[in-house]
């Protein structure tokens, strides 16, 4: 496709980790490190861009860019990527959230350059995660993210509890992988052809599992969907979920609610979805009954929350049950939807949770209560967050809702009370969105005012710079879902068949 | 004898190449073995010549000589070439042996100066000695392929380390250490040596080949039966032991704690290189025809050293005992891979032992470097705010524990993948090795970051824990050590074929 030889995928994926070496190399000061991070996040994301652009006309309907190299033969294993359009799409979203999570880490306390550092290795392992078309490849992947992530909550959490959140993040994720592990070497294993050699080539595996009897193959699906259920996280698994968000600087918490829990949904589909259809179609009810408790059960959560962070990272556990009920709806339309609500929640949650730092910054509180009657004070970050809460309950217009009425439809085709459920989800995310509105910007002022209240500033224009794009994107995908779809529709289609 | 070999006894003129090939002793075949020897010999003698104040040469002196043995490794014989009438193997094994062991020796060596300065004591050149004597010892156990040879090299390795354990003056729990192992380390070479004598008893002969043929012909059935079964019993608790695997890992923790931390890291990499090679050639070689008698011992052995050791480390709060019991959970990995006894679990368990090797020398060396004069410095709060106060060393423990909890991209998780790979790929009750590994992989994680968090995350310690910083030789080691876990991480590939040629001539 390229007239060059470059490494186009390759490129994108160790960019971010040559500028996590560089940054540790500079030791640059809190400043300087900040705009080093953030031009070269930007130019990570214009890379990805240029690669999305490739599939920009909707034809390109498989793997595409695919780069291999020996790793370990007598396990098939390889250091092997290639895209297609959704994790194209997939890729410029992480380098998109990258970029407004590197923008986003103005002031850090302590060791800056680390964290910038540690910000982008992560960064480098969700991109590869989001590349790799080989099985343990993607597991090499899918474990580095858990490092960075781990000292990201651990070493810059917000309270005490940071430690403890951090292990039970790392504890809860690696038991699923590692569940995943055994899987996936036993696929290897298990699918060798008379006298051929095992493979763990996607595309290989996906021949030859046809091979496998029927309960091996969902055991091994099983095992598959143990690790991805934790990262998405899927109802029961959350336990590590709402401490990690609210525990975690918000820059990461963007890309943890952003992209990470993408990795989850991404796995499902093309890890469990693409190479065991028929145990998906097994399991499908069982998930899809727990996706609906995800919805509920994470609304309802949000509902009971006084405290702004931990609201929304239960919103994002009830949003994310949508993705997935979407994606074991098993049909067009289903996953369609879920992989469009993949990439708005990327784009919805970053903005919700950068504009409720934006209030505790001023407030000095993420308390609920701590806040109220603060609309005439700041009357354009009331506006802003008017419309990120319309878009994150689902308005039509905003982004949200073409996701989530593609989801209900393909929920419709397999069972109606998906759909029904389903709504009752929509129904309580807009309760809890407006009580959330109606908290922190109507009512009269609370008694205890914070003395810093009274210096409050309104939004400023650095604020602009990154909440525009994102409304603006909001918006557009919301007026025209179609310019998404259209490119990885064809990708969709051929990954279901 | 049949008629026509008389004949030709008598009509063949003697080949005097044949002739001076039989009286020939294969010296080569044992060279890293002769190196070493005489640099004990060096070592000894330059003691005498040599000043108080240059005393440090006889490190250099030593690591020059196991560098030295490592390098003429690689002019032993071929694959499959055995010397000294079949006692000895002189093949990839050996050389891949002599690379680890005389490597490991070698990093520990240069440690021990830094140490000895440290905690005030004064290494003379016994201790260098001792430490030669045990290193080659060692590599011995894993070229024998003859009972003899592979008791006396058993005590060649374990006297020295007797003497090691106890080797710091005015040291209680040294000398504790040192009797404990001498004690029980005895038992376990007496269940050995009984072992062999009834293995012996059986075949009639103390040749690994020879024992084998025997049991490919007779099988544990006949009379012997029992006998060969009750000699592979006892072999096999002298292993665990040596290996310390469950129930016969008493002694790891305490030995571990009370020895200098040099004799302990050697201990640790060293002891168990040698014994995991053996293992190979004795279980996978010499035992091969009756495997249905053996693999249920290690299967179960493998199942209770990786829970045992993984729960006990959970609970520990010196460092030092935490790395024991940490390096008695890692013998349960390599069990498995032996357990599995299928040509990925042999290439698995020797990719392992290197990256095991290279890991557990970077934590122990971080150890030693922090140790304080009366052996302060192995609690676990001792690493607060390590990150803070020496970041290289906490990156290098990170780098390590990382690699021991089996996260990729590093050595660890490759080792750890090819071991339960073997496991998966033998089917049937052996995934339960898997998946008793990985549930006990997520156990180790949990202790392993414990020491991460100290470093990084616990509250602002101020205090220093150690003047100064690590002198160059320390540096050295760590670099290597945590470099080479890393690399062996990302380039995994050259050394899994170098491990697969090694073990290649065993099926």
């Amino acid at each position: 496709m390229s007239m060059i030889e470059i490494p186009l995928l390759s490129l994108i994926i160790f960019l971010p980790f040559v500028g996590a070496l560089l940054l540790l190399a500079l030791r640059l000061p809190q400043k300087a490190s900040y705009w080093l991070s953030v031009v070269w996040s930007l130019v990570v994301f214009a890379i990805a861009v240029g690669l999305l652009l490739n599939f920009a006309d909707g034809s390109t309907s498989g793997f595409a860019f695919s780069e291999k190299l020996e790793w370990l033969k007598p396990l098939g294993m390889n250091y092997q990527v290639a895209v297609d359009s959704i994790s194209a799409w997939l890729i410029a979203l992480t380098a998109f959230v990258s970029l407004v999570a590197a923008f986003s880490a103005r002031e850090i306390q302590g060791r800056h350059n680390y964290f910038r550092a540690w910000l982008l290795t992560l960064e480098t392992g969700i991109l590869g995660v989001f590349a790799a078309t080989n099985l343990l490849n993607f597991y090499v992947f899918w474990e580095v993210m858990l490092i960075p992530a781990y000292f990201l909550i651990g070493r810059w959490g917000i309270t005490r509890e940071r430690v403890k959140s951090a292990i039970r993040f790392v504890i809860y994720t690696l038991v699923g992988s590692l569940l995943m592990l055994v899987a996936m070497l036993a696929l290897a294993f298990l699918t060798v052809p008379a006298g051929g050699q095992p493979s763990l080539d996607l595309l290989v595996l996906k021949e030859r599992i046809g091979g496998l009897d029927r309960s091996t193959q969902e055991w091994l699906f099983l095992a598959f969907a143990a690790a991805f259920a934790v990262k998405v996280p899927l109802f029961p698994l959350q336990a590590w979920q709402p401490d990690a968000y609210a525990e975690s600087p918000t820059p990461v918490t963007i890309v943890l609610a952003g992209v990470m829990s993408k990795t989850g949904t991404y796995g499902f589909l093309r890890f469990g979805i693409f190479l065991f259809p028929t145990a998906s179609q097994t399991f499908a009810p069982l998930i899809c009954i727990l996706a609906l408790a995800s919805i509920i059960y994470g609304a309802l959560a949000a509902l009971g929350q006084t405290d702004l962070k931990r609201l929304l990272a239960y919103s994002s556990l009830s949003h994310t049950g949508f993705i997935v009920l979407g994606l074991f709806a098993l049909n067009n339309q289903g996953v369609n939807g879920a992989v469009l609500q993949m990439i708005n929640h990327g784009i919805t949650t970053p903005a919700l949770f950068l504009a409720a730092t934006a209030l505790s910054n001023r407030t000095g509180t993420t308390e609920l209560a701590g806040m109220a009657g603060l609309q005439s004070r700041m009357p354009r970050l009331a506006a802003l967050f008017l419309i990120l809460s319309l878009a994150s309950l689902g308005l039509p217009g905003l982004n949200q809702f073409a996701g989530e009425f593609l989801i209900l439809g393909g929920a419709w085709q397999a069972s109606a009370w998906y759909a029904v459920i389903g709504a009752v989800g929509v129904v309580l995310a807009a309760w809890y969105s407006i009580r959330m509105f109606q908290l922190i910007w109507h009512g009269p002022r609370a008694e205890n005012e914070v003395p810093a209240l009274a210096k409050a500033l309104d939004m400023r224009p650095v604020e602009y710079l990154v909440f525009v794009p994102l409304v603006a994107l909001i918006v557009l995908l919301g007026l025209a879902p179609a310019l998404v779809t259209s490119i990885f529709d064809g990708s969709v289609s051929t990954l279901l068949k | 004898m049949g008629l026509s070999a008389i004949n030709a006894l008598y009509q063949v003129k003697i080949d005097k190449a044949e002739l001076d090939k039989l009286g020939q002793i294969e010296w080569g075949a044992l060279w890293p073995a002769w190196i070493v020897s005489g640099g004990i010999l060096l070592i000894l003698l330059a003691d005498l010549i040599l000043p108080k104040s240059q005393k440090n040469a006889l490190a250099i002196l030593s690591f020059i000589t196991l560098v030295a043995a490592v390098a003429s490794a690689f002019t032993l014989m071929d694959n499959k070439a055995s010397a000294f009438q079949g006692m000895v193997a002189a093949d990839d094994l050996s050389r891949y042996m002599a690379a680890l062991i005389f490597g490991a020796g070698a990093l520990v060596i240069l440690a021990s100066p830094d140490y000895f300065s440290r905690i005030g004591v004064e290494a003379r050149s016994e201790y260098y000695a001792l430490m030669l004597a045990a290193i080659t010892g060692m590599w011995l156990l894993a070229v024998s392929l003859n009972l003899m040879v592979f008791f006396v090299a058993l005590e060649l390795f374990s006297l020295p380390l007797y003497v090691l354990a106890g080797f710091l003056p005015r040291s209680l729990r040294g000398h504790e250490a040192g009797f404990k192992y001498f004690l029980l380390s005895s038992f376990a070479t007496a269940f050995m040596l009984y072992g062999m004598a009834l293995l012996f008893g059986v075949s009639g002969t103390t040749q690994f080949n020879g024992i084998a043929a025997y049991f490919t012909k007779n099988g544990v059935s006949g009379d012997y039966g029992i006998l060969a079964l009750v000699g592979l019993g006892m072999l096999s608790v002298g292993f665990a032991f040596k290996v310390s695997a469950v129930p016969f890992h008493m002694w790891t923790p305490d030995v571990y704690e009370g020895s200098p931390t040099p004799v302990t890291a050697l201990m640790a990499v060293g002891t168990k290189a040698a014994i995991i090679a053996a293992f190979l050639r004795v279980y996978t070689g010499m035992l091969e025809p009756i495997k249905l008698q053996w693999q249920p011992i290690i299967f179960v052995l493998a199942i209770v050293t990786m829970i045992v050791g993984n729960m006990m480390a959970l609970s520990q709060q010196s460092v030092k005992r935490l790395l024991a019991y940490s390096a008695i959970a890692q013998a349960g990995y390599l069990l498995v891979g032996i357990a599995s006894d299928n040509s990925l679990g042999r290439e698995g368990v020797l990719f392992y032992l290197f990256s095991y090797t290279l890991m557990t020398l970077g934590a122990f060396t971080v150890i030693l470097a922090l140790e304080g004069p009366r052996g302060e410095g192995q609690d676990i709060s001792y690493f607060t705010g390590l990150a803070r106060n020496h970041p290289g060393l906490a990156a290098v423990m990170t780098v390590c524990l990382l690699s021991l909890g089996g996260i990729p991209p590093t050595a660890g998780f490759f080792g750890k993948a090819l071991v339960f790979g073997s496991a998966v790929q033998a089917g049937g009750w052996y995934l339960a090795l898997a998946l008793v590994g990985v549930a006990t992989s997520v156990i180790a994680v949990f202790y392993y970051f414990r020491i991460v968090v100290q470093m990084y995350m616990a509250g602002d310690s101020t205090r220093k824990v150690v003047e100064g910083r690590p002198g160059w030789a320390l540096v050295f080691v760590l670099m290597v050590t945590s470099i080479g876990t890393l690399t062996l991480g990302i380039l995994a590939g050259p050394a899994f074929e170098w491990a697969k040629q090694a073990v290649a001539f065993l099926r």
